[in-house]
């Protein structure tokens, strides 16, 4: 258990480092491709995820290890805890042919774990997907392996085991169909099914 | 004006014409050096099943081998009916080595005799003669592919493949529901049925050696699961549902084990299954800290060791893993990205999805030298499978955005799409030779 505390003040600590530098969201954020994913599904990951590390973000000149900061973001986290599942966004999305989750989904991931975490008897299922390119089955192993990931990260908040499946469609089942950049960021996700 | 909508007409009248006809046409990428020069004559009395059928199909065939370079009938130096009027010094005038000469007579209602000859223009003499008979009209493309296969190995030396099946995936699209179906058809597509349909995602299917089961997975449960289904009883068997994938099913060439990929420890690696005692033994690592991924296996002939798809360093690569010992070795170092690899008949070479900077494309490598060719010119080419007598590719490619499956000869002379009748049309596998 004070190995996961250890993590999850570790995890906390990389928010701040992140919020301190939100460009990279809002770059995101203003990707018109994905602001009008027709869903919404993206558009509200994005936005959930965006408006909390550039609220972060906001208080310029952060560094790593202020322990104000870091309760102020416990408390956030927390905060999201109360409020209703579905209000925290549900997909994760990876750089080509990777499974290294981006750092703008930390505080996402951290927020389903402390969900989780408060309410045991919840499960969730972890759904991974690889864009077009590749083969067919690699991509079922890429998508399982971003689901993985994901999966190891939210158990290592606390969160017990049982808590968490994940199924791999590959490129099975797109978000959106296209060929292009501004399909293939779309369809390289894992997505959180309650 | 008039003039104008005339050539209008027959401008609207062409493209249909292209249309039509662009999916049958072979692409020769290549000149005709070292093709064998050959001419296939009408056969005499085809009114009786359909003009031109059976003399068309082999000569499609035959281009689509790389092997042969055919000559169009309207370059030919004489109409030919009767053998005995051969006027050889013409053809050979013509560059012609060989011709096939053929007669269908009609023994009974819906009952023909299909007579035909094989010869040899520069040694002026006949290589063989055959007879098939009752053939009825429903025979004519199974008919056309043992001429087919008949030429070929008496030209060739080569067992022909023309006869044996694939197996692919097709996706119809019917909003907001999508059906996935699993079809067998024969080598060009032509004879397509479905074997199995499902509301969930189908994958990988692929025929055991004695080609009477196909191997394949289905999400039919919610997760990936790996189904043996025979082909001819039409009964099926769930033989894998791990927790986490069950992916890329593979047969051995004996038959008896099924090489799985699963991540029942965690990263994705390769298995080996005996299907009769459902035994599972892992063949690539699974330690703790390996997160690489290992998959796409394919026997080798001998089946003392398997290639697989890795991408535990530099890219996603092919390797080698020797089945008694598991000892890993890569074979692949051109490119980013090869993968999905599928060894040819006689072990010599292997066909994999490569991408060198120019998109995903199928290639070939010589296992001895490491030589690697380029056969395709695709974007999203994947899934090749070797012919049985290893001349002839099929792969997976995209045209207009559509998912289409394609032939390519293993020389790379000549591609071909293959008919097929709407929807999406993916991961083909070519069957064994079976009788």
């Amino acid at each position: 258990m004070a190995k996961k505390m250890l993590f999850s003040m570790l995890l906390t600590g990389v928010l701040m480092i992140l919020g301190a530098c939100g460009t990279h969201t809002e770059q995101m954020l203003e990707n018109p491709d994905i602001a009008s994913v027709p869903d919404g599904a993206e558009g509200s990951a994005t936005k959930q995820d965006g408006s909390e590390t550039s609220g972060i973000g906001g208080e310029d000149g952060l560094s790593i290890g202020v322990l104000d900061e870091q309760d102020s973001a416990a408390g956030s986290a927390s905060d999201s805890g109360t409020a209703s599942f579905a209000d925290l966004g549900n997909v994760i999305y990876f750089e080509y042919n990777s499974s290294e989750i981006r750092d703008e989904f930390l505080p996402l991931i951290i927020r389903i774990a402390k969900k989780l975490e408060e309410n045991s008897t919840m499960k969730v299922r972890l759904e991974g997907h690889a864009d077009e390119r590749g083969t067919r089955e690699y991509n079922l192993a890429l998508g399982e392996r971003r689901a993985r990931e994901v999966r190891n990260l939210i158990i290592l908040q606390g969160v017990r085991d049982k808590q968490v499946d994940i199924v791999s469609y590959g490129e099975e089942k797109p978000a959106v169909t296209g060929s292009g950049e501004e399909f293939w960021q779309q369809n390289r996700r894992v997505e959180l099914v309650h | 004006m008039k003039n104008f909508l005339k050539s209008l007409t027959f401008l609207v009248l062409w493209l249909v014409w292209q249309d039509v006809f662009s999916v049958m046409e072979i692409e020769i990428t290549e000149g005709v050096e070292g093709a064998h020069p050959i001419a296939i004559a009408a056969f005499s009395g085809d009114t009786y099943i359909e003009p031109g059928a059976v003399e068309s199909i082999v000569r499609s065939n035959l281009w689509r081998s790389g092997l042969f370079n055919v000559l169009e009938p309207q370059h030919f130096p004489q109409v030919v009916t009767d053998p005995s009027r051969l006027h050889f010094q013409l053809w050979r005038e013509a560059g012609v080595e060989s011709l096939l000469i053929g007669t269908i007579t009609r023994a009974a209602e819906d009952q023909y005799r299909i007579e035909f000859r094989l010869y040899d223009l520069v040694r002026q003499k006949r290589l063989s003669g055959h007879v098939i008979s009752s053939v009825s009209s429903k025979d004519v493309r199974k008919v056309g592919h043992k001429i087919s296969d008949m030429v070929f190995e008496s030209l060739t030396g080569i067992r022909g493949s023309f006869s044996t099946h694939i197996v692919y995936v097709r996706a119809v699209r019917n909003s907001p529901d999508t059906k996935y179906e699993l079809r067998v058809a024969d080598f060009d597509g032509h004879n397509a049925r479905t074997v199995f349909s499902s509301a969930t995602q189908l994958m990988s299917p692929t025929w055991s050696p004695d080609g009477t089961r196909l191997a394949y997975v289905s999400f039919e449960g919610g997760n990936s699961a790996i189904y043996v289904q025979d082909v001819v009883k039409g009964t099926r068997f769930r033989v894998s549902a791990q927790t986490g994938m069950n992916s890329a099913p593979a047969w051995s060439p004996d038959g008896r084990y099924l090489a799985l990929t699963l991540s029942i420890e965690g990263s994705s690696d390769i298995y080996l299954m005996d299907t009769q005692t459902r035994r599972l033994r892992r063949i690539t690592s699974g330690l703790a800290s390996d997160t690489a991924i290992d998959t796409e296996a394919c026997w080798m002939p001998d089946s003392k060791a398997l290639l697989f798809t890795s991408d535990r360093s530099d890219g996603t690569q092919v390797y080698r893993v020797s089945v008694r010992d598991r000892k890993v070795e890569r074979i692949t170092f051109q490119g980013k990205y090869n993968a999905a690899p599928d060894v040819s008949p006689d072990g010599r070479y292997v066909a994999m999805v490569h991408n060198g900077g120019n998109g995903f494309r199928i290639a070939v490598m010589d296992l001895k030298s490491g030589a690697m060719r380029v056969l395709t010119d695709g974007n999203m080419d994947e899934g090749p499978s070797y012919a049985p007598n290893g001349k002839m590719i099929i792969y997976a490619t995209l045209k207009h955005g559509r998912e289409v499956l394609a032939a390519v000869s293993s020389n790379g002379r000549a591609r071909q799409q293959l008919q097929a009748a709407g929807g999406n049309v993916r991961a083909p596998d070519w069957s064994s030779f079976h009788d």
